[in-house]
């Protein structure tokens, strides 16, 4: 159990870490961006350039607002401060609230789970379509995602392949989740952090039953904070 | 979904269950239940503008940051010492500093309880030693803890104008009278209270107040520049919300240097975006939940049940005040705005509510269902800060519940206090909420009523049918590649391009 803890608080830590880091970088481009909006309004001429060229700042922080609440409430179940209510685990005895705890942990967990899948299913069906953007004609006239085409098929088309995206899209694949466009591909965060959150319930409820089970006084469980 | 279903979910929500898990679990069943839908079509909503594509969605971890960063520096006791330069010359001075203080403050955080801690702290030791009597005092700083839900930019309201889909910029408008009548009713109370127990009033010190304002500029700057920013059309909300947190990053840590970025700054975004994880993990699952509620024509079936029984718009307000005091002491803020708007949305518009009326009388009734007992929010946060029987705090809040149910009632039944200043401001946008000129209630209701007739059924059977795949394969079959084909013509190619591009602007 020890261990378990140890690991679970050192992924919390990183998860705080990117969610910090989402966060700053968030606030930097939402600022650039409204500094450089009322620039383009006076007639700066620069400042112009370089707001067409940050096109990518809304969907951006659409998505990053997306980790965030994922990767927030990942760490809300860490931290046990997930909104409920919680009259009765209040109000009961140390025991009592170790057995609501493994209760409601449990159910959490395969919640979690079975939200995971749905959202996965979810995931996969919006990167079954591909953009215009993305694909191209391959040889045997069927269109084909711009990742699998081969290099002289790109350069008739006049495109050129996002390096970076097809990488993660490989690896991604190696997972079985082919991904379309990088936009679907950070949509990934939802499945991925229901499931880890499934587990991370799941280790609480076993740990609120082992401490039940061995009638030891409960040792809280609540998270650096 | 069963009603054994429904009894266990209700049972493990009262056992403590989190609520997000709740809102899920219900929507899975719900979904499962019903014959040719899938659960996927509606989860893939959290992607959609209903939730990750919102332009207000941004705000709430940016406001909350600011919020949070706000309450860990100087800036509660700076906020204190001004209001009490400023305020403290008036009978019940110093509770009118905790009124004008706790606004402030929440409206940055939201009425997470944040206040109560950082405001209530420092003030509750000061009004018992300045002789208030404990009830008065804790109900003081309680109530406190939501009073600043109707000034922007609260997050609840943002929440609210999500799930809405209306006008954040005038809900915040909307608020502004509303906001200032409770305030003001709580702070005539505190005025009485102070004269009757004469209590001590500290003499009014120009230089004092000067000092205490020079010492607090760069907060007590910010509503101004936020509002101003916002409403001169300098600042689109996410960037209001952005600036808000730059600049309160800027002044705590490099300016005030209350806040180390290395030691405090961490652990403060940690809290913070727990905070927001916990709502929005709310807000993703209960999207499932209340698109089953519309599909199952929900909504429509309690308008059908209402109307047997409730004529006219006094009426239909009358029991919207007494259901949503129940919704508040029975449910947090944010639940309550995800799960209950959008089923009364329709039936107010029906009754002809404004949307933006309506907004108000909402977000005030949950904020006394905030203190509401047994299980208002506020009540417990108190009863943990301040070291007090949960008991003894439900006896303490009940005068300032009373007064704030005055508030209320002025508030709904007066609607132009909500809709005056709204009205005056010309937004270039289309306000969806708001029919199009020319167009009255009548036709209005026809149209409702068109949508709610058996037509609409069909088209959803249609839509929610085998036909339904069948449209979708051949959307993606061979056929749309032909016409794809067809489009991508060397001609084409340019406007695609200038199509893609245009969205993203």
């Amino acid at each position: 159990m020890k261990y378990i803890r140890r690991i679970d608080r050192g992924l919390a830590r990183g998860e705080a870490a990117i969610a910090a880091t989402v966060l700053l970088v968030m606030i930097a481009v939402a600022a650039a961006q409204a500094a450089l909006r009322n620039l383009t309004n006076l007639d700066v001429d620069w400042a112009n350039l370089v707001l067409e060229r940050m096109e990518w700042a809304d969907s951006f922080l659409q998505k990053g607002t997306l980790w965030l609440a994922f990767f927030g409430a990942s760490l809300s179940t860490y931290d046990e401060k997930h909104i409920a209510i919680d009259v009765l685990p209040r109000l009961a005895p140390p025991r009592g609230k170790q057995l609501l705890r493994a209760i409601v942990s449990t159910f959490a967990s395969v919640t979690c789970f079975y939200l995971g899948r749905v959202f996965w299913l979810s995931v996969l069906n919006n990167a079954r379509e591909i953009p215009l953007e993305y694909s191209v004609l391959g040889p045997s006239d069927e269109m084909i995602h711009i990742c699998e085409a081969s290099a002289e098929v790109i350069a008739e088309t006049g495109l050129s392949r996002p390096h970076i995206f097809c990488a993660v899209r490989r690896l991604l694949e190696v997972f079985g989740a082919p991904m379309s466009t990088p936009d679907v591909a950070l949509q990934l965060i939802v499945p991925a952090m229901f499931i880890f959150m499934s587990v991370r319930f799941l280790s609480r409820a076993l740990a609120a039953i082992v401490t039940l089970v061995s009638k030891a006084e409960p040792e809280s469980t609540e998270g650096e904070s | 979904m069963d009603g054994m279903w429904a009894v266990l979910l209700i049972l493990l929500a009262i056992l403590g269950a989190p609520l997000f898990a709740i809102f899920g679990a219900a929507a899975m069943l719900l979904f499962g239940s019903l014959p040719d839908t899938s659960i996927t079509g509606t989860a893939n909503d959290v992607f959609s503008e209903k939730f990750a594509d919102s332009p207000l969605l941004v705000t709430i971890p940016l406001f909350t940051f600011a919020g949070y960063v706000l309450a860990e520096s100087g800036t509660p006791h700076r906020l204190v010492k001004l209001s009490r330069a400023w305020l403290g010359w008036m009978p019940g001075g110093l509770a009118m500093v905790c009124l004008v203080a706790s606004a402030f403050f929440t409206t940055f955080t939201g009425g997470s309880g944040i206040t109560i801690v950082a405001i209530g702290g420092l003030l509750y030791p000061a009004l018992i030693s300045d002789k208030y009597k404990d009830n008065f005092s804790l109900g003081l700083v309680t109530t406190g803890g939501s009073l600043g839900l109707l000034f922007p930019p609260s997050v609840p309201m943002i929440i609210y104008g999500v799930v809405a889909g209306i006008m954040i910029e005038k809900l915040f408008l909307a608020g502004l009278i509303p906001g200032i009548i409770t305030v003001a009713a709580l702070a005539i109370y505190s005025s009485i209270t102070g004269i009757k127990q004469e209590m001590p009033k500290t003499k009014f010190n120009r230089t004092e107040a000067l000092k205490t304002l020079w010492e607090a500029k760069w907060e007590a700057i910010l509503p101004v520049a936020l509002l101003g920013g916002m409403y001169t059309g300098l600042l689109r909300i996410h960037e209001a919300a952005a600036f808000t947190a730059i600049y309160t990053l800027i002044i705590e840590v490099w300016i005030y240097r209350d806040v180390s970025f290395r030691g405090d700054l961490p652990r403060i975004i940690r809290e913070s975006m727990t905070l927001v994880g916990a709502i929005l993990a709310i807000l993703a699952t209960a999207i499932g939940f209340t698109a089953f509620l519309i599909q199952a024509r929900v909504p429509m079936i309690i308008l059908e049940a209402m109307e047997g029984l409730i004529r006219g718009q006094i009426m239909f307000l009358v029991a919207l005040n007494i259901f949503l005091i129940g919704v508040g002491m029975l449910m947090d803020i944010f639940s309550a705005i995800v799960v209950v708007v959008p089923l009364i949305v329709p039936i107010a518009l029906k009754f002809g509510v404004d949307p933006y009326h309506l907004g108000i009388v909402f977000l005030l009734n949950l904020e006394i269902g905030y203190m509401t007992p047994p299980v208002g929010l506020n009540l417990f946060i108190s009863s943990f800060r301040f070291n007090k029987p949960i008991t003894q705090l439900y006896r303490a809040v009940l005068p300032f519940i009373g007064l704030l149910g005055i508030a209320l009632i002025i508030v709904t039944y007066i609607p132009i206090l909500s809709t005056w200043i709204p009205s005056m401001v010309e937004t270039e946008a289309v306000d969806l909420a708001e029919p199009a000129e020319g167009m009255e209630d009548e036709e209005f209701e026809l149209d409702l009523d068109a949508l709610e007739g058996d037509d609409e059924e069909l088209d959803l059977d249609a839509l929610e049918g085998d036909d339904e795949e069948l449209d979708l394969d051949a959307l993606e079959g061979d056929d749309e590649e032909l016409d794809l084909d067809a489009l991508e013509g060397d001609d084409e190619e340019l406007d695609l391009d200038a199509l893609e591009e245009e969205p993203s602007q």
